[in-house]
């Protein structure tokens, strides 16, 4: 891993307006509040956390597809949200989303379907057709399906239909936003392989969004956890996932069922309550409304992100004076 | 004989369409025994859900038992009458389903839905209630007076959830059919069902057929379980068994091809392969085309449920005393 980043966020904000108030005493859900994130070169960073905490509405930002409210993406130097094109191209960075089947037209062939990016970046037909040729033998699909529609393909198929549309334009990004988690574990194998085979081939950065905790330790180097809207804690793999300090971490760890029957007694952490409302957020840490360790200064004043460790990043006061293991 | 609360014996469903006949549960054999969790898991299209349908008698058209008898305590659910059926839906066998918000209905209170099915059961109004809101409490909802006249939307996935459950509990049923009943939650939402259905568990003494896809929801609920391939049982353990000592390839490979490593320690197990097309008649083991250890025999004849162990049933040609391996 180098040490450059491709991607460069510094407190991106992402605010939607509840139109329902008007104008005047308009209020706003923050679903993105003031993220900052490296993602260097070669790297899968992961990014975790319950729904509506904000990760596909970082992820679509970095994408090109939603415009900040405030501050904005970086991609190699190049602000992507500056300029008259305000958007990133898919030669920059690319996604593969969720469902494979409502992410394909279901009424063009797999063909049409690769072929259509490429022609609307300059390709000529027969440059297209080479292309297709290459990128479906490098994600290992059939030839004969590309004459086929969505509906004839199974779902993992479909997924490798999506990546290889994906990777067509050679990207050096690729947002990965839950890519798996329509599909059937052994489809799900296979399809995580292959990313991890494509990345080293092309030499591609990832951004992994998913709430599956098992995927992401397979997939990724470090991990970002969000919540509300911001990134609790961040770091290395290994030191989130064993090493975690934010209480809300080991809540979302303690949650993942047990490998093995074995572990039915294992310590658990588990969280109460929902995730607050993000329209009328207070003026502490997002988190304490949930968190047993919260403590007066909690309530009042929000957390900044502390260094923990080599690149160890953890947002709440007493990060590293909790003993999860007391009690 | 006393002890067991169901027993399915060679059960089969078949859907006519119109290019053939689909045999989605193919002769599936198991019983749950009396307070036992009993887990039925498999990939989509296994045929899981539909086995739990088919127990309730709620398949649709064009899906028809074709053979094999259900019997619930001392009585024989296929051929009921509709109206028969009725008495024993909800009463006696509860059912969850996947997503709690298509289950309930939008424009009736929680209350109303809750106590519904204890009027039809001949309890006055005021009971009913009473009855309603003790078990909305045993679900660990707060604030019940108030819930009791929310409506559905008015309340979080997991809220909605934990209703549904307290639905079903309110009425005593003997067997409770859970049906990928966290599915559609976050896992820190899931965590909280999980540990909720284990304490209930004890405190009602039911009996629950749980349907999934999710091995870890197995390791952290069940007692038994039953793992399905394309309509089959293949293997019936205990849980331990069926995590140290699993005998069935399929078992074997979707227990590797779970993500519980980091790409460092190395790659997944896949199964090559798909499942194989149902309408059309399979001679042998359906398993046969992606299995590795696959002889001249499972081509020809489908192997049987047979005992391995004391408890321990597996249909596999392949499986000796000692058990044949994979790879």
């Amino acid at each position: 891993m180098s040490a450059k980043p491709i991607v460069e966020i510094k407190d991106i904000k992402k605010y939607f307006p509840l139109r329902s108030l008007g104008k005047k005493n308009a209020k706003f859900v923050k679903a993105v509040d003031g993220v900052s994130l490296e993602v260097y070169e070669g790297e899968t960073l992961g990014l975790v956390g319950e729904s509506g905490s904000g990760k596909t509405t970082l992820a679509k930002m970095v994408l090109g597809l939603l415009p900040p409210t405030e501050n904005t993406v970086l991609i190699e130097g190049r602000d992507i949200w500056a300029g008259k094109h305000k958007k990133a191209n898919g030669r920059e960075v690319s996604a593969v989303f969720q469902d494979p089947a409502s992410s394909l037209n279901p009424r063009a062939t797999i063909y049409k379907s690769l072929e259509r990016p490429l022609l609307i970046n300059g390709y000529s037909k027969e440059e297209a057709r080479e292309k297709i040729m290459d990128t479906v033998e490098k994600v290992n699909l059939r030839k004969e399906l590309l004459d086929r529609f969505p509906n004839e393909l199974s779902g993992g198929q479909q997924q490798r239909v999506s990546i290889a549309r994906a990777i067509s334009l050679m990207p050096k990004i690729l947002v990965l936003d839950e890519p798996t988690s329509a599909l059937d574990v052994s489809v799900q194998a296979q399809t995580l392989n292959e990313l991890l085979r494509l990345q080293k081939e092309l030499n591609m950065t990832y951004i992994f969004i998913t709430h599956n905790l098992s995927v992401v330790r397979y997939m990724s180097d470090r991990i970002c956890v969000m919540y509300g809207g911001k990134v609790m804690e961040i770091g290395k793999t290994d030191d989130v996932y064993f090493h975690c300090q934010h209480p809300y971490t080991i809540g979302l760890l303690s949650s993942v069922p047990p490998l093995h029957p074995k572990q039915r007694d294992r310590k658990k952490h588990l969280l109460s309550g929902d995730m607050p409302s993000l329209i009328d957020v207070g003026e502490g840490c997002r988190f304490c409304s949930r968190c047993k360790y919260a403590k007066e200064q909690c309530q009042t004043t929000e957390p900044p992100l502390k260094e923990m460790g080599a690149g160890h990043f953890v947002a709440c006061h007493f990060a590293g004076e909790i003993d999860f293991d007391a009690e | 004989m006393d002890n067991k609360i169901l027993e399915v014996r060679d059960l089969s469903i078949d859907f006519k369409t119109k290019h053939g006949t689909v045999r989605a549960v193919d002769e599936v054999s198991f019983d749950i025994n009396r307070g036992e969790v009993f887990a039925l898991v498999g990939e989509s299209g296994c045929g899981k859900s539909t086995t739990a349908l088919g127990i309730m008698r709620l398949l649709q058209e064009p899906g028809e038992i074709s053979g094999g008898q259900i019997m619930f305590e001392d009585r024989e659910l296929v051929g009921l009458s509709e109206k028969e059926m009725t008495h024993i839906r909800g009463k006696e066998i509860g059912m969850i389903f996947q997503n709690p918000l298509d289950s309930l209905n939008p424009v009736y209170s929680i209350g109303y839905q809750v106590s519904e099915g204890l009027i039809t059961d001949g309890m006055n109004k005021e009971e009913a209630h009473e009855l309603a809101r003790e078990t909305l409490r045993d679900v660990k909802i707060s604030d019940v007076e108030s819930r009791m006249k929310s409506y559905p939307h008015e309340i979080s996935g997991g809220m909605r959830q934990r209703v549904m459950i307290a639905m079903m509990l309110c009425r005593n049923p003997k067997l409770l059919i859970a049906d990928e009943p966290t599915t559609a939650l976050d896992v820190t939402i899931q965590a909280g069902i999980i540990e909720l259905m284990n304490e209930l568990r004890s405190k009602y003494n039911s009996s629950i057929l749980m349907i999934t896809h999710d091995f870890g929801i197995v390791a952290d609920m069940a007692d038994r379980v039953g793992v399905m391939y394309a309509g089959n049982i293949v293997e019936v353990a205990d849980v331990m068994s069926i995590f140290d000592d699993a005998r069935h390839p399929y078992t074997k490979l979707l227990m590797k091809a779970l993500p519980t490593i980091t790409k460092e320690e190395g790659r997944l197990e896949t199964i090559s392969g798909t499942v194989p097309d149902l309408s059309e008649p399979i001679e042998g083991c359906k398993f046969a085309d992606r299995c590795p250890v696959c002889q001249e025999i499972c081509r020809r004849e489908r192997p049987a449920l047979r005992e391995v162990e004391s408890g321990h049933l597996v249909a596999c040609h392949c499986q000796d005393a000692e058990g044949g391996d994979v790879k």
